[in-house]
């Protein structure tokens, strides 16, 4: 898919050389983690920040916004991208509107506990309280870019910052979760699992039996690394994981996104994992940084799914013609199988999702393809 | 005053009779306006009397209490702003106009928010009459084939017009009586319907027949979607089925409806709504967003705490 | 036990019956139940050469006392594989180590009194019909009530026996030492105990591979050519698929009973049966037992059991023969038919059905559907480590069927396009569980959770009287190598026996549970799962009829 060419018009040549490297990289999947996604991506949003010849911030955003879909297009699946584009598209408008003055009522601190600025704010996005008041009239054009462009680019920086330490914020709280004696089952290789996996057995003994997720065989990769760091580790294949369930205590996996309802969408055969741990009423846990939290309800499970090649399953001399062998990457699980999710600012419920979408993203940035 | 205010309302309604929030918040801005008191204070009484007279009236949402506190506060809250009286007046009665337009583009909104669940070539089953429910499907009929299969919504039949609207144009409409929903519901792959209130749970009231359709698409594992305004937002929490608002008027059961009377001894009940409890909706689809039931509490918290 | 096994040996030297005849004291009953005199010959004769007692084991290292035990083990075999539902011998556990050092060993002419006593009474009941099983009044034995069992064996199966009757013993269990160490006397080949076992699973055999499986056969000399061939075949998993080892086993038997020549002195059933326990237990030394081959040997003992004691020798073995060829004729071909018939009217031409691995039964199904002419599509669901899905697969492209071939995590991608979901068995249990390749339980469990019916194909002679709550109470576990891919793999798994903290676990079966099924076809008709004990129980009073039947 060819990047839009008019669109790029506005960046300056280095951050477009950037977008198409990273674009190539993405397409031949050499980035396979979520971190290094998303890192990636601020760079680039930081390179765009600060190579920008916007003379307003309306245009800034516009800008931001160009390159970010220029990512997107080219690979939609990867959703850490639109995720860090708004959080950028963020973090513009509320260094905007806490240096620019307010536009329109102001409404004064609730409790005093959340900061509303006009129209924007904690608790971006309408809301009951504010049907009466003003429109957003947010004014973005009162303020030249250039006073804001140096505390956006701190604030990237502290992004990316944050970025580095979601894997360690998370393994932190393992030790809350993971009790001596039990018996954690996981799947597929997530770094935060492994982060959380090798913190808890710092201070506590106990097991982990891990699915060797077919068809990349990601499972094995993780049961060698857990017996390395000296968790004891059974590997089984996938279709044993119903039988296993009636011992197992715990269910870890990571995810690819986080949905806006609280959703998960992760590894194939998580679904089925999320069953059988209903199943056997046993807790389902997902570790995940909040750089995965999409703002995106879905309303069609294929929208997001990844068919890859059927390779590994069928052999394309084996002669069976007309055969369809689906090798979907994803799975959807939804919120109501999940019991916890573990992230990089404490552990959740699922229904507490759509809080945090408010708190790091705009509304008017949750669909980044319309203006 | 409660009478001119309830009289203004029958006017403000029979004008458009598509939204009835818009015509209270409307008939309440007029009172602001043309009221002869010169405090604050007097101003909120006003209103509040105002308020209480629509909600006595039978055939006001359940929502209208609400809306009339939301506004209420609204007042006050302007009033401790902006230090001139007239001013203050004003602002609200601009205020007060803007929302009632605001409010009318709610569907719309809604619309576009929901359309995109719609599945092409899917079944969609709905329940009775909702304007915003029927504006949902026609936006997503723009771009999408599916089928519609409508609940009548006995006894007043709502669902029938649910239909014709949905045919005109041009989408496949099957209709069912009430007690065949959980008989179709293996070929929907959503439900979709209105609310006459949000409860502060995250659950709704709307026509009886509504918790049945929620409870049967539950078990057969289908989402069910509940499309409302904000203004429908409710204070209230109700815990079971005892705690929904009853209407003013009593109709007669169906059954007895040109037939001769029920036997003295035999407890005839016809209840018109019933309350849906949160643990049913998948979701709801209103102009603040598309919200999850949680959601819906964490609003109303926002808003009169 | 060290104490006590001196003293044996002590007393080893004039009949070598030490150890047997504290045994002998204990259980006077099983004694009889074997049709064995105490101090009789039996003890003398059936002395293989060989100790068998494992040599890597230190605990046993005198190969007197292996011999010793091996022939009274050759008649623990022998009610032990009477027994084998699961197919896994019963130990004479549980009874306490003490109990031998604090009884006096009755003098011999006391011993055979009291013996003889008790056979004659219980032949007395056993003619007057229902004979209960020895079961009851030992419920206070040993906890794998391997003693029990004996009786019943005797008694034509007796599942349906009168009133009174305990429940089915409890198979043994590997984490038992006593049994652990019995049973090791009993096997035919020698197997290695896995190097790296999976501690959730010490309840059952956990076994390397072992380079020659019939070289310790052939040496003993005991095991039937037929059955050596089939053994290999069946740990190499060249023959594999519940009706196929039923069957292949049941005409290998049928090879070895013709062959058999039983000495003149002796009663051809009991002879038989001592036998072929001896080709039962190195088949399950090979590959242990699936619960069908487990009734099916119970039923062949029963058989033997009841052999006319009228008939010539070799009228009764041509008889035995010919019934081997009714049950096959009878509970699998012309079932299998049945259950066809039963099923094609379920599935329509616009159907998907989704099949999991490869069953027998479900791709005939498939294909006689197709050929009647439904226009259905199927989807092969399948997963490692063996993907036996696969070669049914290329059988049903080749018939011209549409199908789809999905992996076990595109599952949650196929399922909402099915409506029917076609399982085999293994086996189906007394609590309406079914037992089947693992990971048939997640094909159904996805199928309820999309309200997709699930459909089960299962002869009737597979049902078991047994309840399995999970799939770890009982199992089997393969070759845990068969999780190492073989090629391209970039992860240091091949290696996983160098890891200290790693095990490899390769579980065989999973047990479904009743709420995800449907319907079961059998040969019976279509029944809810909820009617499997009572076709059990139908079953067996057949069983006991026939068993009583003079053919």
């Amino acid at each position: 898919m060819a990047v839009d060419e008019e669109s790029l018009a506005g960046l300056s040549p280095a951050v477009q050389q950037e977008i198409g490297r990273f674009i190539a990289k993405l397409r031949r999947r050499q980035i396979s983690s979520s971190q290094d996604v998303a890192r990636k991506t601020l760079e680039i949003m930081r390179l765009t920040v600060a190579t920008a010849a916007s003379k307003d911030i309306s245009s800034l955003i516009e800008l931001i916004k160009a390159a970010g879909r220029a990512i997107v297009a080219s690979s939609p699946h990867e959703l850490t991208v639109g995720n860090m584009v708004r959080r950028v598209l963020q973090i513009v408008r509320e260094e905007t509107a806490d240096d620019g003055t307010k536009g329109g009522l102001s409404a004064p601190t609730v409790e005093g506990g959340e900061s509303t600025s006009a129209g924007g704010g904690g608790g971006s996005g309408p809301s009951l309280m504010k049907l009466l008041d003003a429109p957003d009239t947010t004014d973005y054009n009162r303020q030249p870019v250039k006073t804001v462009k140096s505390p956006i680019l701190e604030a990237i920086n502290e992004l990316i910052d944050e970025l580095s330490h979601v894997c360690s914020h998370i393994a932190e709280q393992a030790i809350e979760h993971i009790h001596a004696n039990e018996v954690i089952l996981t799947h597929g290789r997530d770094h935060a699992v492994e982060a959380f996996l090798k913190a808890a057995h710092k201070k506590r003994r106990f097991e982990v039996i891990v699915a060797e997720t077919a068809l990349s065989g990601a499972g094995r990769e993780t049961a060698v690394v857990l017996a390395d760091a000296g968790i004891s580790t059974t590997l089984i294949s996938d279709a044993a994981v119903f039988a296993m369930m009636a011992r197992v205590n715990k269910v870890i996996i990571g995810a690819h996104a986080v949905m806006a309802n609280g959703g998960l969408i992760a590894t194939a055969g998580s679904h089925l994992l999320a069953l059988a741990a209903q199943h056997a009423s046993v807790p389902f846990v997902a570790c995940a940084g909040l750089h995965k939290l999409t703002p995106i309800f879905l309303s069609n499970p294929e929208q997001f799914n990844v068919l890859l090649s059927p390779q590994p399953l069928l052999q394309y001399d084996e002669g069976l013609q007309g055969v369809h062998a689906p090798n979907p990457a994803f799975d959807l699980v939804p919120p109501e199988l999940v019991s916890l999710l573990v992230t990089n600012i404490g552990g959740n419920h699922p229904s507490y999702i759509y809080r945090l979408l408010s708190e790091y993203y705009h509304q008017e940035d949750h669909n980044l393809f319309v203006n | 005053m409660s009478r001119d205010v309830s009289a203004r309302y029958t006017q403000l309604l029979q004008a458009d009779p598509a939204s009835s929030s818009a015509a209270a918040i409307k008939a309440l801005t007029e009172i602001v306006s043309s009221s002869s008191s010169t405090t604050i204070m007097g101003l909120r009484d006003d209103l509040i009397h105002a308020g209480q007279a629509l909600g006595q009236r039978h055939d006001a949402p359940i929502s209208i209490a609400s809306l009339c506190e939301l506004f209420v506060r609204f007042v006050t809250r302007t009033a401790l702003e902006t230090r001139d009286f007239e001013a203050c007046r004003r602002l609200i009665g601009e205020r007060g106009e803007q929302f009632a337009l605001s409010v009318r583009e709610a569907p719309r909104k809604i619309a576009k928010l929901g359309a995109p669940f719609v599945n092409e070539g899917g079944a969609v089953m709905t329940l009775g009459y909702s304007r915003i429910v029927t504006a949902l499907l026609l936006e997503a009929a723009a771009t999408k084939h599916f089928s519609v299969i409508v609940a009548e919504s006995h006894p007043h039949g709502d669902g029938h017009r649910t239909a014709r609207e949905l045919l005109a144009a041009g989408v496949p409409v099957t209709m069912v009586e009430d007690a065949a929903v959980a008989y179709v519901i293996a070929r929907c792959q959503m439900t979709l319907v209105g609310a006459e209130a949000v409860a502060e749970s995250g659950g709704i009231i709307n026509k009886a027949g509504t918790l049945q359709m929620a409870i049967v698409a539950h078990v057969c594992k289908r989402p069910f979607y509940v499309a409302s305004e904000s203004t429908k937002f409710a204070r209230m929490f109700p815990l079971s089925q005892l705690d929904v608002p009853k209407t003013e008027q009593v109709r007669t059961h169906a059954a007895f409806v040109g037939q001769d009377p029920p036997p003295p001894q035999l407890v005839v009940e016809a209840p018109s709504r019933d309350y849906t409890p949160p643990c049913y909706i998948t979701m709801l689809f209103t102009d603040l967003g598309v919200l999850t039931p949680s959601a819906v509490s964490d609003e109303l918290i926002k808003l009169f705490d | 036990m060290e104490a006590d096994e001196g003293k044996l040996k002590a007393a080893k030297e004039e009949e070598g019956v030490g150890k047997q005849e504290s045994r002998v004291d204990r259980k006077p009953d099983e004694r009889e139940a074997k049709g064995m005199k105490a101090g009789e010959g039996k003890v003398g004769e059936g002395k293989p050469k060989e100790g068998k007692g494992k040599e890597g084991k230190a605990k046993e290292g005198k190969g007197k006392e292996g011999k010793g035990a091996e022939s009274e083990g050759g008649g623990g075999k022998e009610d032990a594989a009477a027994n084998a539902e699961a197919g896994e011998p019963k130990g004479k556990a549980g009874f306490p180590p003490h109990g031998e050092e604090k009884k006096r060993p009755a003098s011999k002419a006391e011993r055979r009194a009291l013996q003889e006593a008790q056979r004659a009474a219980k032949e007395a009941v056993k003619a007057a019909g229902g004979a209960p099983k020895g079961g009851a009044p030992k419920g206070g034995e040993g906890a794998k009530g391997g003693a029990g069992k004996a009786g019943g064996g005797k008694a034509g199966g007796g599942l349906a026996a009168g009133g009174g009757k305990g429940p089915t013993p409890a198979p043994m269990q590997h984490d038992d030492r006593q049994a652990v160490k019995k049973l090791e006397k009993q096997q035919i080949t020698p197997r290695t105990p896995a190097n790296k076992q999976v501690p959730l699973f010490h309840h059952l055999p956990q076994y390397e591979r072992e380079e020659s499986l019939s070289v310790a056969a052939v040496a003993k000399g005991n095991v039937h050519p037929a059955v050596l061939r089939l053994g290999l075949q069946m740990a190499e998993g060249i023959v594999h698929g519940s009706n196929s080892r039923v069957v292949e086993m049941l005409r290998a038997f049928q090879i070895v009973v013709s062959d058999f020549t039983c000495p003149p002195s002796k009663v051809l059933s009991r002879e038989l049966e001592i036998h072929l326990s001896k080709q039962i237990q190195y088949m399950i030394d090979c590959r242990p037992q699936s619960m069908a081959m487990g009734n099916a040997t119970k039923w062949l003992k029963m058989r033997v059991g009841h052999l006319p004691p009228h008939l010539s020798n070799d009228r009764a073995k041509a008889l035995l023969c010919s019934q081997i060829d009714t049950f096959i004729e009878e509970r699998i071909t012309l079932a299998d038919k049945a259950i066809l018939s039963y099923a094609e009217s379920h599935i329509a031409s616009s159907d998907v059905v989704l099949v999991y691995g490869g069953s027998q039964v479900i791709e005939t199904l498939l294909l006689h559907s197709h050929t009647l002419g439904a226009q259905f599509r199927v989807v092969v669901a399948d997963s490692g480590p063996k993907f036996e899905g696969r070669e049914m697969l290329g059988r049903l492209v080749e018939a011209g069927l549409r199908c789809t071939y999905a992996n076990l995590h595109a599952l949650s991608y196929v399922m909402p396009e099915v409506n029917k979901v076609l399982l085999g068995a293994s086996s189906m249990l007394l609590n309406g569980n079914l037992v089947s390749r693992a990971g048939t339980a997640l094909v159904a469990m996805l199928a309820h959770e999309h309200g997709v019916p699930v459909l089960v194909c299962c002869e009737t002679y597979k049902f078991a009287e047994r309840v399995l709550l999970d799939s770890i109470c009982y199992n089997e576990l393969g070759d845990p190598d068969e999780l190492v891919p073989r090629e391209g793999d970039s992860s240091k798994i091949a290696d996983w026996r160098d890891m200290p903290r790693l095990k490899l676990l390769n579980l065989v079966y999973d047990v479904t549970p009743m709420k995800y099924l449907t319907m079961v076809v059998t040969e019976a008709g279509v029944v809810p799962p909820t009617s499997v004990p009572v076709i059990i129980r139908e079953d067996a009073a057949r069983m006991a009829l026939q068993a009583q039947e003079v053919v």
